[in-house]
Order: C-alpha cells, then structure tokens, then sequence
C-alpha cells in the first residue's frame, strides 16, 4: 500500500511542477522552509538508521522498506535545502527543479519497492551469496554424493531451502535421516534467517 | 492432459477479450456523449478499466510462462496472482473515485434532463457481447486452471450487471424519476467494488500459500492406498498460478534401505502425477516409524525424497 501512496503522491507532484512551469505563477520559498528541511534531513535520518539497524537483525522486508522511504525523504528535503538556499541568491528556478527531481526520485523508489514486495510475494530466491555458500557447505560433506539442485525462497523474514542431494541408497531411512539432520543443523547454524530447510534424496 | 484447443484458446482469449472492451468503451462513450447518460458513461469508463485490466493480465501471462530460473527457482507462475490483486485494487479505486464523482454530481447539480432512449441500444450490445466474453473466458480459465484469465472473466460478467442498470436507470429516469441516472452510476461501482473484493481476496490467499484443504485430502486418500506406506504424516499442497506444488509426510519401517524408500516415492508419485493433472512438483518426506510402530516417538527428523 506504501508504494502506491507513494506512486499517486508524486504523480501528483510531478503534474503540479509541469503546471508551474508552464503557468509561470510562482514564487520564491519562504526562509522557513529551510528550518523544516533541515530538521526534516536530521529526523528522517534518525529514523532511517533505527530502521536499517531493524532490519538487519530481523531480515523484515517491511523494515527495509520503511528504512528506503525515509532515507528518499533525507535526499527530499537535502534537495529543498539546496532550492531553498539557490532561490534566496536568485536562482528561483532550483525550487520548481528540485520538485522535478524529487518527483523522479520518488518515483524510482516506489517502482524500486514494488519489485521488492512483488518478487518477495512470488517466491524470489536469497542472495547469489547465500546459495553459493550452502553449495561449498555441501560439498564439504562426505555423505553428500551430489548436489543437484538447491531452491530457495524467501518468505517474510524467513528464508526456506529445499536440497535435491544424492545420498548413498544403501544407508537405512533411519541413517539417511541422521545424514539429513546433520546436513539441517550445518546449513542453519551458518545461514541467517534459516526458516526450514529440506533435504530431498534423488 | 489439456486439450490442445484450449491451450490455443487461452493463447487467444487475452487479445479476444481486449478488443471487445476496447470495442465497447467506444461505443458506449460516443452513446453516453450523444444521449448525456450519466450512467452509460461510467459503464464506458469500466471498458476502459476492462481494457487496462486485460493489459496486466496479458503481461502477467507471458511472465508466469517462463521457466524457473536462478532468480525466481519455484517459476514465475505466481505472477498471475500478483497482476489479480493489483488489476482487481486500480479497479477498487477506480470504482470509488467515480461513487464520488456522481455523488457530488448529483447534490450540487440537482435534477437534469433524462438521458436518451438510444442509451439503452449501446446497453444492450454491451450485455451481449459481454456475456459472450464472459462465457469464453470461463471456459479457459476453468479448462485451464488460470486464476488470471478467470479474474478477467468475472470482470467481463459484472460489466452484464452494469449494463442492466444503466437499461433500468434510463427508462426509470424517461418516466420521471429524477436523478436515477446518477443512482445507477453509484450502483454500478457498488457492483465492480463486490467483484474486485473477491478477486482481491482469491489473489491473496494465492500469494500467501493458503492450504488447499480438498486437494490436500484426495492426495492423502492416494497416498495412503500406495504399498509399502506404513502411515501418511502432514500434506501441504500450494498454487503456483496454474500449477500445484506438493509435499507429503510418510512413514516408513526404519530399517528400509533408501534405494527401497524412493522407489515407493516413484509409486507415489506416479499415481499423483497420473490422478491429478495440474501438480507440477512432489516433494515426498520419509520419516521412519519406531519399531513400535507409534511414528511420534521418531522425533522430528526426517528426510524428504524426490525421484524423477
């Protein structure tokens, strides 16, 4: 919902700059509007650092999320100091050209955040990173005769594995599963955010 | 097994569907113009919205038909659910702007002069021709199994309701009763509201992995009959757009050997893929059963099992 407030908002936005420009009914922002700015850049970055901080220890894409808008909302109001500050010298047109800029960079966000959520909702893989350290965690064990395919996805905060291995055929389904086990609790321990993972023989 | 000619009518039923509203939102926006109909203007609106609709729906189609890949592992067949619920929310909203819209219209106008009668002839080539598409759409998306083009036929359905009431509104204002036409208006957002709250809701439970409790029992009921399995644990069956994705829990004597364990993965297999056309991947779990036979006192572990 975030992102499409955020879409209609600069949409919005960005129609009412092109009118100014066009209509030429505008005038030079008042000084006040710096104090809000400044202290709009030193709250937002506030937040944006708790959020991040959030983020990192819970893996929630909503915090993440939240965190990019507020840091979008430091560049805003960086970019409203700078047209604040050129239109007292006499640069009047640096106001109209930062709401363009800032229409732009809002828009890049909320697309930027549509495609996280979306590809999130249908079942995006984790990081190349993270997979290719299950592949060497793998391989490093002796049971494990093949890897012949690791899927992932992310869910929430949670990051769900499936392991398509080749185990020896001779073991008991009572020894398999122990090998399975062990293979759960190697990948778990090294692995963030691990929600489940399945080991499936082939 | 799919027939082929639904196959090649779900290729085409997206482009179909898009020319006929595009179609209608001309026809009923030059009679809505010609015959100052408030409501048949807004019914013209909805084709429109109709139109963008199956754009998404069109897109989101291509998407969900490429292969899984690096990126997205379980396939892209949960785009269709996305592009319902983002289609079926624009609609949403579109629907409020114009209750809005004819609300304000109708206080701070008053009364106006009734619509023409031709009005009611674009209606009714819009109830024809919908239910038309309404039909087609239906078909597909059941034959199928399309949760995308089904969404698109529900659409096509509810714009018959709204051409009805734009019949009812202009003969009802011709009679005398002032401000019908605007009534109508409002009742036909009230109508594609309904229809967008359900696909809404079919969407997200899509999205969310909601269980799907008669499938889930008819795989138990199969699983059970296969030799070999002692008892049947957990069964979760999920959408992937079209497609089902299935894990299942069994229980076996633990002093099988896996060779003997994933050949009656095979069996199960088998007869899923054999009973049940629309499931894409079986995950099957072997978890040995104690010796007692009471599979709780195994613990947790277990191994899934997947043979091709």
């Amino acid at each position: 919902m975030r992102q499409y407030l955020i879409l209609g908002a600069t949409v919005f936005l960005l129609g009412d700059c092109i009118r100014i420009i066009f209509m030429g009914e505008h005038s030079p922002p008042h000084w006040a509007a710096l104090a809000a700015a400044v202290t709009s850049v030193a709250a937002n970055e506030v937040i944006y650092r708790f959020n991040i901080c959030a983020y990192k220890h819970m893996n929630s894409p909503a915090l993440l999320a939240h965190a990019k808008h507020h840091r979008a909302d430091v560049i805003s109001s960086l970019a409203v100091v700078v047209a604040v500050v050129g239109g007292a010298i006499g640069y009047h047109f640096l106001d109209v050209a930062v709401a363009v800029f800032e229409a732009g960079h809002l828009l890049f966000l909320s697309v930027e955040l549509l495609y996280q959520g979306g590809s999130g909702l249908i079942d995006r893989a984790i990081e190349d990173n993270d997979v290719s350290l299950i592949r060497h965690l793998l391989s490093d064990m002796t049971e494990v005769k093949e890897v012949k395919d690791i899927k992932t996805r992310q869910i929430g905060r949670s990051v769900w594995v499936d392991l398509y291995v080749s185990l020896p055929t001779d073991k008991t389904i009572a020894e398999v599963n122990a090998i399975s086990e062990r293979i759960r609790q190697c990948i778990g321990d090294r692995v963030e955010h691990m929600g489940n993972v399945s080991v499936i023989c082939e | 097994m799919i027939a082929q000619q639904c196959v090649n009518c779900g290729k085409k039923v997206g482009w179909v569907v898009l020319g006929i509203n595009f179609g209608l939102f001309l026809l009923k926006g030059w009679f809505a113009l010609i015959s100052h109909s408030k409501s048949l203007l807004t019914d013209s609106f909805e084709s429109l919205a109709n139109f963008v609709i199956t754009i998404i729906v069109l897109v989101s189609l291509k998407m969900a038909s490429r292969n899984a890949d690096d990126k997205f592992p379980y396939g892209y067949g949960k785009v269709e659910f996305l592009a319902s619920a983002i289609v079926n929310m624009l609609l949403m909203i579109a629907a409020i702007v114009f209750i809005f819209i004819s609300f304000s219209e109708m206080v701070m106008v008053g009364p106006e002069r009734p619509p023409g009668l031709i009005a009611i002839v674009a209606a009714v080539v819009s109830i024809i021709t919908n239910y038309i598409a309404f039909g087609y759409g239906r078909c597909v998306g059941e034959k199928l199994g399309s949760s995308a083009i089904l969404a698109n036929a529900q659409v096509s359905r509810a714009d018959i309701g709204t051409s009805v009431v734009v019949i009812v509104a202009v003969v009802g204002s011709n009679l005398g009763i002032s401000q019908l036409d605007h009534i109508a208006a409002i009742v036909i957002c009230i109508l594609i509201i309904k229809v967008t709250l359900d696909g809404v809701n079919k969407a997200v439970k899509g999205l969310m992995d909601v269980s799907l409790r008669a499938e889930e029992l008819y795989i138990r009921n199969l699983v059970q009959d296969i030799e070999g399995v002692e008892r049947v644990g957990d069964v979760r069956a999920r959408l992937a757009g079209r497609s089902l994705l299935v894990d299942v829990d069994i229980f076996l004597p633990s002093n099988w050997v896996l060779s003997k364990g994933l050949e009656t993965v095979r069996k199960i297999k088998n007869a899923l893929y054999g009973k049940m056309k629309d499931i894409s991947d079986v995950s099957v779990k072997l978890l040995p059963l104690a010796v007692t036979g009471d599979p709780h006192k195994t613990g947790h572990q277990s191994v899934n099992a997947k043979s091709d």
